[in-house]
This record gives structure tokens, sequence and C-alpha cells, in this order.
């Protein structure tokens, strides 16, 4: 085992001690395993029933804007029990998926309001976006150790 | 050398193949088991999707293709929201007429695994998705988050990775790590990740990152990461933005800078794509803002944004700025337009892209429509725009449970010449 890789596993076992030691009891364990109202469209913004004094979660950062498909990333990275209460890991696999052939806004050609990504003819497009930015890519085509998508037109 | 990994490629197809049998075995046996914990409700969804189009191959032939896919989400649970449940999706292709792909038929298991709730509790085996901290992955293995006290909270997985599989089989293939997060409600969110991908026993990736979000100043949040390559000790990326939100209007700066070789770099295994950035020493720094507007609550919005990328070795920089506009009713569940500009350091990696699009319901019957259009200042294979056109419409059967849906595009540009493609997909969805 490297000596960077024993420092990392020491300083998280630290951390959690730590963060162990100072933990109180309070209610924010007690999130629902569900959002227990259903939501009907048009949906409403989470700020809309829930207000900015309720501290149990940052509603405002998880309010479902119509960005919400560009802004999701963050929020969703350090919040997935509350993205759990809504959604099951399908709807996340809907965009989050490298081993399945059709792209989403094909599979859901007729849910044109979902903005998702790849709309129209991509291939020309893809090349432009992989010299801006290509790390971008793998929010959804997986890891770029492994670039799936990638290796079939560009090679191993 | 060509003998070698001739022999290597069948180890390989054999080990994958082995394993795949194995991982489908388990998932039923896993799905078989669900009616002895006495199932009290269940959720199942299928999506089947016929495809109708052509394709000339590169003898010159014309194919014509006719694929049929098929989607099945599948959600068992004794008492939903706690105690034992099952979890599934699963793809398959067949093709009806021509061969689309490699094989006549393909699939795979999206996820499949058996989930365990209690208060504080949630443990998962079998194949998932982890999205937390540093972590995008998906694996064959098992999961557990559970509170420690009431404001930290730890995750821990593992078990063999899928994304690898590509690469030499799935032999040697692991993903291991966590999360430990700490939350003061209303003020912070703290969290520590690490993650460990090998591939055939060698470590490809090995990643430790902080997350925090911030709420301590009225109607402003700022969330972020930064991530650091364990076995360089440098940094690969630090990404944070801001929301701000002032009457109707959201304002959301941010700051993204990455390190193409601390990212792209998995030693002698990189994949050949990006073995040049590995190899380079680029960094982008992407600066920009989105500025939302509610003309209306939650049904007119207008929407400014533009980023400004920066790259330090090619010493050139990229622009990108667009506006929108979107509406939303009970009728229309989404309308809207985008204009947007990329102006980069030279013409060829210029562009001008507009979208219009919009999607009717009302009752049983579904209307949707779509345009995209894409003007390259220079010609991309001798094409210098590219247009994209979809149109759509459905009815609901059987209260809602069931969907079909007939839709079409058009497709004009530098790799297809009006093409033209239908798909007509049926949707049930049986709740218990």
């Amino acid at each position: 085992m490297s000596g960077k890789k024993l420092t990392a596993i020491i300083i998280f076992f630290l951390a959690a001690i730590i963060v162990t030691g100072c933990a109180v009891t309070n209610k924010y364990s007690n999130l629902p395993k569900r959002h227990p109202e259903t939501i009907e469209r048009p949906q409403p913004t989470c700020t809309q029933c829930h207000t900015e004094e309720d501290p149990t979660v940052d509603f405002k950062s998880m309010a479902h804007r119509q960005n919400w498909v560009q802004t999701h990333r963050l929020p969703a990275y350090s919040n997935e029990r509350v993205c759990e209460m809504c959604h099951a890991q399908s709807f996340c696999t809907d965009c989050h998926q490298t081993r399945t052939e059709l792209k989403p806004s094909l599979r859901h050609q007729t849910e044109t309001q979902r903005a998702m990504i790849h709309r129209g003819d991509y291939l020309p497009r893809h090349s432009f976006d992989g010299k801006l930015n290509p790390v971008a890519c793998f929010r959804c085509h997986g890891n770029p150790k492994s670039s799936e998508t990638c290796r079939s037109c560009h090679g191993r | 050398m060509g003998i070698e990994r001739d022999e290597i490629q069948e180890s390989a197809k054999l080990t994958g193949k082995k394993t795949s049998k194995l991982y489908y075995f388990i998932t039923l046996l896993l799905a078989w088991s669900i009616p002895a914990v006495a199932v009290a409700g269940a959720d199942i969804s299928s999506e089947t999707i016929v495809r109708f189009y052509e394709r000339e191959d590169y003898g010159g032939d014309n194919r014509s293709l006719a694929p049929l896919y098929e989607y099945l989400t599948l959600e068992m649970w004794r008492e939903r929201g706690t105690g034992l449940s099952f979890h599934s999706q699963l793809w398959g292709r067949a093709d009806l007429a021509d061969k689309s792909g490699e094989k006549k038929s393909d699939g795979e298991i999206i996820y499949g695994y058996l989930q365990y709730l209690s208060p504080g509790v949630d443990f998962r085996v079998g194949r998932q998705s982890i999205y937390e901290g540093v972590a995008n992955e998906p694996l064959d293995g098992g999961s557990i988050s559970f509170d420690l006290g009431g404001m930290a909270s730890l995750s821990l997985y593992g078990g063999p990775s899928v994304s690898m599989a590509e690469e030499d089989g799935r032999s040697g293939d692991l993903v291991y790590g966590g999360r430990l997060s700490h939350t003061l409600p209303g003020v912070y969110s703290l969290g520590l990740s690490y993650k460990s991908l090998s591939n055939d026993s060698d470590v490809a990736q090995e990643l430790a990152g902080v997350d925090a979000s911030l709420f301590m100043i009225p109607s402003t949040s700022v969330m972020g990461r930064s991530t650091i390559n364990v076995e360089s000790g440098e940094w690969a990326e630090h990404s944070y933005e801001a929301l701000i939100l002032v009457g109707d209007f959201a304002f959301r700066p941010h700051f993204w800078t990455f390190d193409y070789a601390e990212i792209f770099d998995a030693g002698d295994k990189t994949p050949g794509p990006f073995q040049f950035l590995a190899d380079g020493e680029e960094q982008v720094t992407v600066v920009g803002a989105a500025v939302d507007f509610q003309l209306t609550e939650d049904a007119v919005m207008i929407e400014v944004k533009g980023d400004s990328y920066n790259y330090e070795e090619r010493n050139e920089s990229a622009n990108y700025a667009a506006v929108a506009l979107e509406v939303r009713t009970a009728e229309i569940t989404g309308a809207g337009a985008e204009l947007g500009r990329m102006e980069g350091e030279t013409s060829d990696n210029s562009y001008t892209i507009g979208r219009g699009y919009a999607q009717w319901r009302s009752g049983i019957y579904l209307l949707s429509g779509d345009i995209v259009y894409a003007a390259y200042d220079e010609p991309v294979l001798g094409e210098d725009q590219s247009l994209f056109l979809s149109l759509g419409g459905g009815m609901t059967f059987m209260g809602g449970a069931l969907t079909l849906k007939v839709s079409g595009d058009y497709t004009s540009g530098p790799y297809f010449d009006e093409d033209l493609r239908a798909m007509v997909t049926c949707d049930y969805h049986f709740t218990k």
C-alpha cells in the first residue's frame, strides 16, 4: 500500500471519529425515504411549499427550475438521499448510462421539454464539445478510464 | 505480439461471458427470491420501442433496420420506504430486419439490487450505480449508508467494477470507496469522499475529494467540489457555483477548472482517445454565469447564460452565450426556444445553434415537436449546417397505464443526407 493511500485512509477514519464525537441527535436523520405527497403536473418547485426557514433541506438549491438539467450536478452529488425521495434509480440512468444503445433524447423523443442532452444532429457538435472540455462528457458517459462510448469510433 | 493479443482477447471474452452469465443468474435468483419475502407492492414499467430506418454500409449496400428495444423496470417491496425491496432495470434489443449492431441481439442489466431500509440505514447488494462525492460508478457489489448520530452520515461501497469491463475483461476489476458528511442544517454541509478503481488488478484511478454547500447567507447558497488525484497528489478539479435569489431572478455564477493529466491519466492503460491529454499539461478554466427570470411563477422563464473557456497550454479561449425562453402550463408541459453562439479562437471552433420545442398534453392525447438548427462557421465534412426535425404524437389508455406513441425525425447535415427515421413506442406501467 502506497504512503499516500495509507495517509488518505488514516485521514478519512480520523475525520470519521472526530465527526462521530461531535455528532448530536436532531431531526435531520429522519428525512423520509419517499416524498409524502404525490407531485402532480404542472410540477411545483420545492420552495412553493417548503419555506426557506425550514432547515431540514436547502430547498432553494434543490428547486427544479427549468434549467435543472444543467444545474443539478453539485446538488445531486451532495444530497443523493433528497433526490431519492422522488426519483428511482431508473430516472438517473435515463441519462447517466453508457451501456445502452439509444441516446436519451432518442429513447424519449416525445419528451422534448426534458431538455435532454444531444438533441438533434449531435455528431458534428460532439467534436466541438470534445475540444472545448471533454471532462464534461463523463458526467454521463461513465469513467474516462474506460471511455466506453468513445472507443467504438476513436479506437482503444 | 499478434498471437498474444488474440489469446488475451479470447480469454477476456470467455471470462466476460462466464462473469456475465453469473451475474444474470444472481439477478434471476434475487428476483425469484422475492415471492419468498411476501411482496406487498410492485411497480413494473415496460417500454417497448421499434425503430425503422435505413443505413448504407461500407460496401455501399443498403440495410433496412428495424431494431426492437425493450426496457423493463421492476420495483418490489413489502412495505414501501422501509424493510426489504428489490429494484431492477434491464434493456434488450432484437433486430427484426437487418443487423443494426455488432450482433443481432444484445442486452444488459442496467441495475438490479436488493435493498434493506431502516431508520438511518440503507443497505444495497447487487448491481447499482453510486453517485456520491467523487463517485459516479456502476458496480456489482454492496453499499451501505448510515447516520452517525443526527448530523453526520457515512456511506461505503465496494465490489467488481462494471465500467472497466471493456478493458481486458472483468477479472481484477474492483471499485470501492465512501463518503463522510457532516451537516449543520441551514448553515453548511461538508463531505469527504474517496474512490479507488482497479482494472485488471492495477489501480486505474484513485480520487479523493471534498464537497461543500454553504447556506449561511439568506437567499444564497454556494456549492462546490474539489477533487485530488491521490496517486500524484495533484488537484484534478475545482468546481464551484453559487445560487443567488433576488425576487424572481436567480443568478448562478460558476467557476470550474480541470487538469486533464490528472483526470485522464491511467498509467499505461489510458484509453487511446485521451492519451494526448494525459501526456500533456493542459488545464482548462471555465468562468460563467446564468441569470434566469421567472416572468410568471413556474410558467414562463427567460434565461441568459454565458461561459468563457480559457486554456493554459493552448493559450486560447472560447466563449459561449445563449438566451432561452420556456413556457409551462397545465397542458403545455414545456415549450421554448433557445439561441446560442459559440465563438472559438478559430472559425473552425465556432458555430451558431438554435432550438425550438414543444410538448402538449390534453387528456389522453400528446403532441410533441422539436427543431434544432446549427450553422458552422467552417464546413464539417463539406457541410456548413445541420437540421434536425422531430414530430410525435400519442394516446394513453387504461387510465394512463398504457401509452402508445409514434414519432419520426429528419436529419440533414455533415453525417446524414436527408435521413428519415420512425419509431413506435409502447409504455405500460403497472402498480400493485
